[in-house]
């Protein structure tokens, strides 16, 4: 009998930890993107604009070396906003992603950087090269939206781009999923 | 002696001491401190008095930034073109929003004034004779355009849009210097969410203010030199007492001009001579008068501005009521109603009364990182029951549309300590939100 119980106890155990594993949620690990699969996006955009895959719902906007990401969801819904720059023949990762909870206005915005932090130099470097913008949204367990936004290919595209909006107002991309 | 000789001198004594005391009563040979003021004093910094709580810099669509107007340098260049357009308007034209929000989008000059100011304000610190140009409320905006545009603008509290045309070109001196300040960019919430909403009022990510502990201007030290700067000479003869609370009064011929500075700052001040004497006042030397009247009393060099000025009539008597709020720093302090903490009425030429308070800083307290970014949505989300409760709405479509300003404040607690806040104009209601946590400050 006793022994009934200790293993009894110990099953109970084992189905616990399982269950606690089951709820955990660590952090995926993110990978980079092949320079073949943005390339494939790049061909549904307006390359002109330095612009890709728009999404009706999501604004973006910049003057100088910040950029703006928004857009409008329903409350707690979570938004991750990643950036990306080339390396080779892969898009890895600039640093640790934005994570967002959509409060009860149903909206989110966020400034982002456009200037990468150079280790070996105190200065912040330029605008980088091929930049790539990679944003999420769930809603609950389930992906509402996962939209690559922008690439800047090179620093006179970026400039082209942001002449471009400051000269006059963004009209919205067609949003293609 | 001979006892006539003694009687001369002594009438002529009585009449020499009668003439001094004549001469002290009418104020015939004293100076009669500041209730009186000078326009001729005040041409210069008038423009300074009236001004704007924030200018925006618009170099082209969405391209835009708010300077504060620390000590209102940058609004004299604006008020020069200003004087001069409405000075030469040939025409006044009634337009549309649509209209209105497209001026916007091209290089221009548009001044915030919040709360909005009356046109009998705005021509009396231009020096203009008293202006009414037109059936519309206060004017809460004004774009100056600094384009090939030679009108300007006026946006209106009762959502009106007027076209003031005249012949020159706006051209604002050092305008392209204007935008040479690290400002940061400002966003305009249709910029952000246009499939929400078209409202074009700037915000920005940044909510970096301090708020100030703070004590009474008036100290042992410069108390006497506020109440001589005053009463001028007339000090030499007054009465002061000083009552068990702290305070200080001081009493000139029997009560006929009383000023009270209590410890915490709060003034009042009430010249019986304003209502013996009759004499026409205009609104321009009412705004001069009052002016003269609060920098002379302020013993601290802080900035003040006229917010409004009202109509003031008793019995016979009439004049005008200013109300004028401290600009620290550039920003705005009011009460916790909204309403500036100085009023001053001037009747006959002088000032009749004063009620205000008087305060400066003394600690800084730092709330620059209470919020990283997105100040004014987090606000709303925080405070969203609570506006919907003042404010209804259905949809945040809704809410952004009523939001008419979005402007840093300084605003009094109920201690006097200078709370940082956002104030924010939603429909009819005006909030304010502390920068230090968001809370509801009104």
């Amino acid at each position: 009998m006793k022994r009934l119980s200790i293993a009894f106890i110990m099953m109970f155990a084992i189905v616990l930890s399982a269950t606690v594993v089951g709820f955990a949620n660590p952090k995926e690990e993110v990978k980079p993107i092949s320079v073949e699969r943005v390339i494939e996006i790049s061909e549904e955009i307006n390359v002109e604009k330095g612009i890709i895959n728009k999404p009706k719902d999501f604004i973006l906007s910049t003057v100088n070396d910040a950029f703006v990401v928004s857009g409008t969801g329903k409350e707690n819904d979570k938004v991750t906003i990643t950036l990306y720059k080339r390396v080779g023949d892969e898009y890895v990762l600039m640093g640790e992603s934005v994570e967002l909870k959509i409060g009860p206005l149903g909206v989110f915005t966020k400034e982002l950087s456009l200037k990468e932090n150079d280790p070996k130099s105190p200065k912040e470097s330029v605008i980088s090269k091929d930049t790539l913008l990679v944003l999420q949204m769930k809603r609950g367990d389930v992906v509402a939206w996962d939209y690559r936004l922008i690439k800047f290919s090179d620093d006179k595209e970026v400039k082209k781009s942001l002449d471009a909006i400051k000269l006059s107002p963004l009209t919205p991309a067609t949003a293609t999923r | 002696m001979n006892k006539g000789l003694v009687q001369n001198i002594t009438i002529f004594l009585l009449i020499i001491m009668s003439l001094i005391l004549l001469s002290i009563r009418f104020e015939l040979f004293i100076t009669t401190g500041v209730s009186t003021g000078s326009i001729a004093d005040t041409k210069v910094s008038l423009p300074y008095s009236v001004r704007p709580n924030s200018i925006v810099l618009r170099l082209g669509a969405e391209n835009a930034t708010k300077l504060i107007d620390t000590n209102g340098v940058y609004y004299l260049e604006v008020a020069k073109v200003l004087e001069s357009s409405l000075k030469s308007r040939t025409a006044l034209e009634e337009i549309s929003q649509q209209d209105y929000r497209k001026k916007k989008e091209e290089k221009s000059i548009q001044l915030n004034f919040e709360p909005a100011i009356s046109q009998r304000l705005l021509y009396g610190s231009l020096f203009l004779e008293d202006g009414y140009f037109g059936d519309f409320g206060k004017i809460s905006q004004i774009l100056v355009p600094q384009n090939y545009d030679t009108s300007i603008y006026f946006e209106t509290d009762d959502e009106k849009y007027i076209e003031v045309k005249n012949p020159t070109i706006n051209n604002v001196s050092g305008f392209e210097n204007f935008g040479n300040l690290g400002q940061r960019k400002y966003y305009s919430i249709s910029e952000r969410f246009p499939e929400i909403t078209d409202n074009d009022v700037l915000i920005s990510d940044e909510a970096r203010l301090s708020s100030f502990v703070t004590e009474s201007m008036f100290n042992e030290e410069n108390i006497d030199a506020a109440l001589r700067s005053v009463l001028g000479s007339k000090y030499d003869f007054a009465n002061k007492i000083s009552e068990i609370d702290g305070s200080t009064i001081v009493t000139y011929d029997y009560g006929r001009e009383i000023i009270k500075i209590s410890p915490q700052g709060k003034v009042f001040y009430y010249n019986k001579e304003a209502e013996l004497n009759a004499k026409r006042t205009t609104a321009t030397e009412a705004v001069a008068i009052a002016m003269n009247f609060v920098n002379a009393i302020s013993p601290s060099q802080a900035s003040y501005v006229i917010e409004q000025i009202e109509d003031y009539k008793e019995g016979n008597r009439t004049g005008y009521v200013l109300k004028i709020a401290r600009r620290v720093d550039g920003i705005r302090l009011s009460l916790k109603n909204d309403e500036p903490a100085i009023t001053v009425v001037v009747s006959n030429g002088r000032v009749y009364s004063l009620e205000g308070i008087f305060r400066t800083q003394k600690v800084e307290v730092d709330n620059n990182l209470a919020f990283g970014e997105n100040a004014v949505l987090l606000m709303l989300e925080q405070n969203y029951d609570y506006i919907k409760g003042k404010e209804p709405f259905e949809t945040t479509s809704e809410l952004f549309d009523k939001i008419r300003s979005v402007e840093y404040a300084y605003v009094y607690s109920s201690d006097y300590n200078m709370i940082a806040c956002y104030r924010m104009q939603i429909g009819n209601s005006t909030f304010f939100f502390k920068i230090e946590n968001a809370e509801v400050m009104r």
